[in-house]
């Protein structure tokens, strides 16, 4: 008896959450209440805490509904101009560009943001504002590799590597923008030419930036492709961690950088308070180098040229990045993908 | 008087063709309305996208469709191999532990697929801590067989996936006389040679039903095979769908997909055979238990125990040391605070919900498919059961497309009827995550439901409708106690399934309805396993008690189990 | 004439081409236990669910007390019927102990006068002892008791028994049919028993319905049936018979063991089939007879002997347990009926 009534209480318990959300799916477009809800592919980095500093400043509740990017990208075509979200919030310029070019996202005049984030790191038409960077680049044990042989993307494809490389699988996104960017850089014959040669040399596939650079510490490979801030948060746990990363492509075009950004949907009810969201994100307070920004929670670089990075990705030494436009990420992650299909990347 | 009696019959008369009309309409609306997600999806096919097509045959297909063959067999022959042969050890033979084994090895089905991927892979792994101390040890050339890999794919599934066939071959095994068993012995034959002669093929129904859904399973996985960098057909279709952003080939790869399922099922049908309408028997006295000695006692007890640790004590063990280690860091503490108790509550509410509305509407169609056994009304419970054979992300995108078809009907014929625009109603609300978890999970409800309705033979009906009692009557007083067993163990599978359901629940999920399937993924995705740990273990404890319910059920559905 | 419960007209039931009821026309007569006798397959159980309601005749009326039943425009569902039905397999309710089985039609009683009635019925069936227990901790003629007390608790018009002493065995099959008719008389409840085992229906019935391929091939006291079977296939069903052909004389039917006395105004020169049973033949041992013994079955106090006559037809006779012959021994056999017997054209199957 006691049993039935035990599994009972949740059920009602939820019939009062499920109304809520009915009512305000339902009404969300005409209520004027201080709200922004958000689309997020941003699920880490103490995000909860960023907003409630927000709301503690603004009055304005952020409601967020966290998913995988292309499900969320998904949804939004689905929603249309009937959507709930008044942001789009993804860790990818590829993802952004997409949601852009299908209408998701809309124009945005701010001075505010203008000046808080350089241009390269807008879309031309202010559709989407990066909010943090992330560098993609090469990971190494000094003393078992000369860092002058691994200075650049296209170095990892001589023979010498065979049996030596710790890569990320296509599926991942990242990957996906990095093979973007070679196609960008040299057009798609010469970009298939590297990433044949990265195949040729029998790379193990690992779906994780951190196991990579774990793999790389313990001898399993040694040289890896990952975010600069996964062994940010590896010499967080430990300042022994013994792997060291290596600006690519300095000499060059330079390093692959890519970011994690915002737009405001075609459709916001609450657009205001969106662009009001978007604003604090990129001021001071939301750009922190430190546990309480964005960038600094995660150990990412901040777009706002104002704000320092942490102490610990400060100290892998400045770089330059390649310049190719944050548009130019979308356009060929398709081709990017079928590229290494046809490679035989994994 | 008499025109007073002729009219109570002509009524009569006509409430029973209205209660006809009812049953048999009311099973094929019901499987239309499970059935049309797929159909909506089936009918994009029409317009084929042959570009992407021709690519995915030059380069990735094949391989797809080879290591979905390799999974399958593979899962096959480890779940068969596990499950009958632990619950023939725990059903005929006493040892040490024995008791506790009969029950302990089912606890792994609360281990989701890609929760013991991850975890397997945090610790076989090169830089994992097996591997590790094996190089401190025996120097750095020693290394394990590369567990990224197809092989560590069908290990970690058939770990966990053993449980099904285990669960329906111990029931099975139970169900079995010892007086045929005994007859055999007598004919000369040993334990183990009756067990292959004859306890098998007798609980061959079981056998394959338990591999059946251990297969349907391991086919729709798409996040352990893809920490496996093993690409299969369903990984395919996310990979397809999200990766080259093309829905239509994705839709057209889950047509092919269809036709690997549809084997299955066939392949599953035609082994059950005639058996598929078992009588239960007479009471009948179990298999007697043997007593092991010597060795082999002790070798039954370390196999039990191997299997037990290696499928459920080393995820169990890796994932409290991991939350313990994430609880102690302040920073994500207090972050899990906030959140935790959230997506405990969200998670149980909308598993509890699925599960009531799944075997409920498992009910009317078990119902429906006694009460009128023609071949339409069958066919559509056939079809309505189908969503188990399918991924989640396959069933999500029907499911998208049917609900903003009925959300624009419904806002056309509001702004034309009463000029008020209602907005979008059904999508992206809780609606349609449900509907979703109701497709994909109709035959875990409907089979539970289905098999304890055998129970109430229609004499029993009959009877009852001799005695007075009105359908409705018959209906509450000797279906649902005879039934309700049944339709807890079918409820209880359903929460589990939704629980750890994924890829559905990634694309339907509404606002702030986040799950702790999703929280586990995205966070494991990351490799931040330490705060993947918390939610994996919640879902795994969680889904113990419909374990265990499911133990107690089994317990009782055996005949004598429950003295 | 007693008074009629139940009438059924003309009833006609076919699946597809399978009749399971043919024209069947029959009454049962208050407080009557009629048996319906009849081979596997030949429609008595449908016939049973017919006059339950749970199914629908294709044609014809049922009528109870006066009240229609079923007919063309008419169509009472088995629950406002008042006719109960005992099933082979005792269609007990698991779930519910004996009480609770037996209260099961009876809901719309107050519950002192429902446990009075509970008690009554099982006090019937001599079960009062075992009302707290559930059916699978009762014998399978428990069983049987249970569910016959619990199809006359509602005190409907009429019981439908369907095989309900087929799943037991043969010495308590016997004891429970004769209490089943005891406690039936002693309730002044009219029935009808279904089964196809002939003996069964000779010993319970106060009338017997003969059914083949659904057709009622003849209603009648169980001696009449006996005496006078109304076809070959009666006369084959109810009691052991055996057939010999003969042809009409001026002096009787002439046969292969003796001249009936009997003509019964047939034109001399017919040929007929006679039934003939074990008690009408007698057999005496000699070297030089035409009969052959071909077995001898041993019952106690008779021995029956299967007999080859010299035409290759095989008859029974039955012998006083003293006379034991051997299998092969030559024999004289004879007609002494004492008796009318029946007849029938020869080699004409049916009527």
């Amino acid at each position: 008896m006691n049993r039935s009534i035990a599994y009972l209480r949740p059920a009602c318990r939820y019939r009062a959450v499920s109304l809520a959300v009915f009512l305000t799916v339902a009404c969300g477009g005409a209520a004027d209440s201080p709200v922004v809800n958000i689309y997020s592919t941003r699920h880490y980095g103490a995000m909860e805490l960023m907003y409630a500093g927000f709301t503690a400043e603004t009055g304005i509740e952020v409601r967020v509904s966290h998913g995988n990017m292309h499900a969320l990208l998904e949804r939004l075509r689905a929603e249309g101009e009937h959507t709930v979200a008044d942001a789009f919030l993804a860790v990818d310029a590829g993802g952004l560009w997409l949601a852009a070019n299908d209408g998701l996202l809309q124009s945005v005049e701010s001075a505010v943001l203008e000046q808080n984030i350089p241009e390269n790191l807008r879309d031309p038409e202010n559709r989407f504002f990066a909010l943090s960077q992330r560098v993609r680049s090469i990971a190494y044990v000094p003393g078992r590799v000369d860092p002058s042989e691994i200075s650049t993307y296209e170095a990892l494809t001589d023979r010498k590597w065979r049996g030596r490389l710790c890569l990320r699988p296509s599926t991942n996104v990242y990957t996906q923008s990095l093979v973007a960017s070679l196609i960008a850089a040299h057009g798609e014959a010469r970009a298939e030419e590297i990433v044949r040669g990265w195949v040729a040399n029998e790379p193990e596939y690992i779906d994780s930036d951190t196991r990579i650079l774990e793999t790389i510490a313990a001898g399993g490979c040694d040289a890896g492709i990952t975010n600069h801030y996964y062994l940010g948060r590896l010499l967080k746990a430990n300042p022994d961690f013994p792997v060291k990363m290596l600006w690519a492509n300095q000499d060059g075009r330079g390093v692959h950088r890519n970011v994690s950004g915002i737009g405001v949907t075609a459709a916001a009810a609450h657009r205001e308070n969106a662009i009001k969201l978007i604003e604090w994100l990129s001021g001071p307070a939301g750009q922190a180098g430190d546990d309480s920004g964005l960038p600094g929670s995660n150990l990412e670089f901040p777009v706002n040229p104002d704000v320092d990075p942490h102490p610990i990705i400060a100290a892998f030494g400045p770089w330059t990045a390649d310049p190719m436009p944050l548009a130019e990420y979308g356009r060929y992650q398709a081709d990017a993908v079928k590229l290494m299909e046809r490679a035989g990347y994994r | 008087m008499e025109l007073s009696s002729s009219l109570s019959t002509v009524r009569a008369r006509r409430a029973t063709a209205a209660r006809r009309l009812l049953w048999s309409t009311l099973p094929v609306m019901v499987a239309a309305m499970v059935v049309v997600p797929m159909v909506l999806l089936v009918a994009r096919l029409l317009h084929p996208t042959g570009e992407v097509w021709a690519q995915l045959w030059g380069t990735i297909l094949p391989e797809m469709i080879r290591n979905t063959l390799l999974l399958m067999l593979g899962v096959a022959v480890i779940t068969l191999a596990l499950g009958s042969g632990l619950a023939w050890l725990v059903t005929a033979y006493r040892f040490p532990g024995s008791r506790i084994f009969d029950w302990a090895l089912i606890l792994p089905l609360a281990v989701p697929t890609y929760v013991m991927g991850f975890v397997y892979m945090a610790t076989f792994d090169f830089a994992g801590p097996v591997q590790t101390t094996l190089r401190a040890w025996f120097g750095a050339d020693i290394a394990l067989p590369n567990i990224r890999s197809g092989g560590g794919a069908i290990l970690v599934m058939g770990l966990t996936l053993y449980p099904y066939v285990y669960f329906l071959a111990r029931a099975a095994f139970r169900e079995q006389s010892s007086s045929t068993f005994d007859a055999a012995r007598a004919m000369g034959y040993t334990r183990l040679q009756t067990f292959f002669r004859l306890v098998l093929p007798l609980a061959r129904p079981s056998l394959v039903a338990g591999v059946t859904l251990a297969l349907l399973e391991a086919m729709t996985d798409f996040a352990t095979v893809r920490f496996f960098n093993f690409r299969t057909m369903s990984e395919g279709i996310v990979h397809v769908w999200q990766g080259m952003m093309n829905r239509d080939a994705a839709i057209e790869l889950s047509a092919l997909f269809l036709f690997f399922a549809l084997t299955i099922v066939i392949v599953e049908r035609l082994l059950r055979g005639r058996a598929r309408y078992y009588q239960p028997g007479r009471r009948t006295r179990q298999i007697t238990r043997v007593t092991l000695v010597g060795w082999r006692k002790w070798a039954a007890t370390a196999t039990c125990t191997a299997i037990f640790g290696a499928a459920f004590l080393l995820p169990a063990a890796r994932l409290v040391s991991w939350t313990v280690g994430d609880l102690s860091n302040v920073a994500t503490a207090n972050v899990l605070k906030t959140v935790y108790l959230g997506y405990v509550v969200r998670t149980f509410a909308l598993a509890a919900t699925a599960a009531v509305i799944a075997v409920l509407i498992a009910l009317i169609l078990a119902q429906g498919t006694r009460m009128n056994t023609g071949r339409f009304g069958r066919a559509a419970t056939r079809l309505a059961t189908m969503g188990y054979a399918l991924p989640g992300a396959v069933i999500a995108a029907g499911v998208l497309i049917t609900v903003a078809i009925i959300d624009r009907t419904v806002m056309s014929a509001s702004e034309s009827l009463f000029g008020i625009n209602p907005g979008l109603l059904l999508t992206g609300s809780i609606v349609g995550l449900l509907y979703a978890y109701v497709v994909r999970f109709m035959a875990v409800a409907y089979n539970s439901v289905e098999s304890s309705m055998v129970k109430v033979t229609p004499n029993m009906e009959e009877a009852a409708r001799t005695l007075g009692a009105t359908p409705g009557r018959v209906m509450w007083r000797v279906h649902l106690p005879l039934i309700k067993v049944g339709m807890a163990a079918g409820a209880a599978l359903v929460f589990v399934d939704v629980m750890k359901e994924l890829p559905a629940t990634i694309l339907l999920a509404p606002f702030g309805m986040e799950t702790l399937s999703m929280w586990t993924y995205m966070l494991a995705a990351e490799s931040l396993w330490e705060s993947a740990a918390l939610p994996s273990l919640t879902i795994v404890i969680v889904g113990l008690i419909p374990v265990m319910l499911l133990m107690r059920v089994g317990r009782m559905a055996t005949p004598g189990g429950n003295q | 004439m007693a008074e009629t419960i139940l009438s059924l007209s003309g009833i006609e039931k076919h699946y597809g081409n399978i009749p399971a009821a043919v024209d069947v026309t029959l009454d049962v007569r208050v407080g009557e236990l009629l048996v319906l006798l009849g081979p596997s397959g030949c429609g008595k159980s449908t016939l049973l669910r017919l006059i339950s309601g749970l199914e629908t005749p294709d044609q014809g009326t049922i009528s109870s007390n006066g009240r229609v039943l079923s007919d063309a425009s008419t169509l009472v569902p088995p629950e406002e019927r008042k006719i109960s039905l005992v099933f082979q397999d005792n269609a007990l309710f698991p779930h519910m102990t004996v009480c609770d089985n037996v209260a099961f039609g009876l809901p719309k009683h107050k519950a002192g006068a429902r446990t009075r009635r509970v008690g009554e019925v099982l006090d019937m069936v001599r079960l009062a002892d075992v009302a707290g227990r559930y059916p699978h901790e009762l014998s399978g003629g428990q069983q049987q008791r249970v569910a016959l007390a619990r199809a006359l608790a509602p005190q409907p018009a009429l019981v439908l028994l369907d095989e309900p002493f087929s799943d037991l065995d043969r010495t308590l099959r016997i004891a429970l049919r004769d209490e089943v008719r005891e406690v039936l008389k002693a309730n002044g409840t009219s029935a009808i028993l279904v089964t196809h085992d002939q003996e069964e229906a000779l010993a319970v019935g106060d009338r017997v319905a003969v059914q083949n391929a659904g057709r009622i091939e003849q209603i009648g006291a169980p001696e009449d049936l006996f005496k006078t079977p109304a076809s070959r296939f009666v006369a084959e069903f109810v009691g052991e018979t055996d057939f010999i052909t003969g042809e009409v004389t001026p002096t009787g039917i002439r046969t292969e063991i003796g001249t009936l006395d009997q003509t019964d105004g047939m034109p001399v020169g017919t040929a007929v089939d006679i039934a003939i049973r074990a008690d009408d033949v007698a057999i005496t041992p000699d070297p030089n007879g035409p009969g052959t013994v071909v077995s001898r079955t041993f019952t106690g106090m008779q021995n029956v002997y299967r007999v080859r006559l010299a035409s290759g037809a095989i008859v029974r006779s039955l012998q006083p347990h003293t006379l034991v012959l051997t299998e092969g021994t030559h024999v004289q056999v004879r007609a002494a009926p004492g008796h009318h017997l029946a007849w029938f054209p020869a080699g004409a199957y049916g009527n």
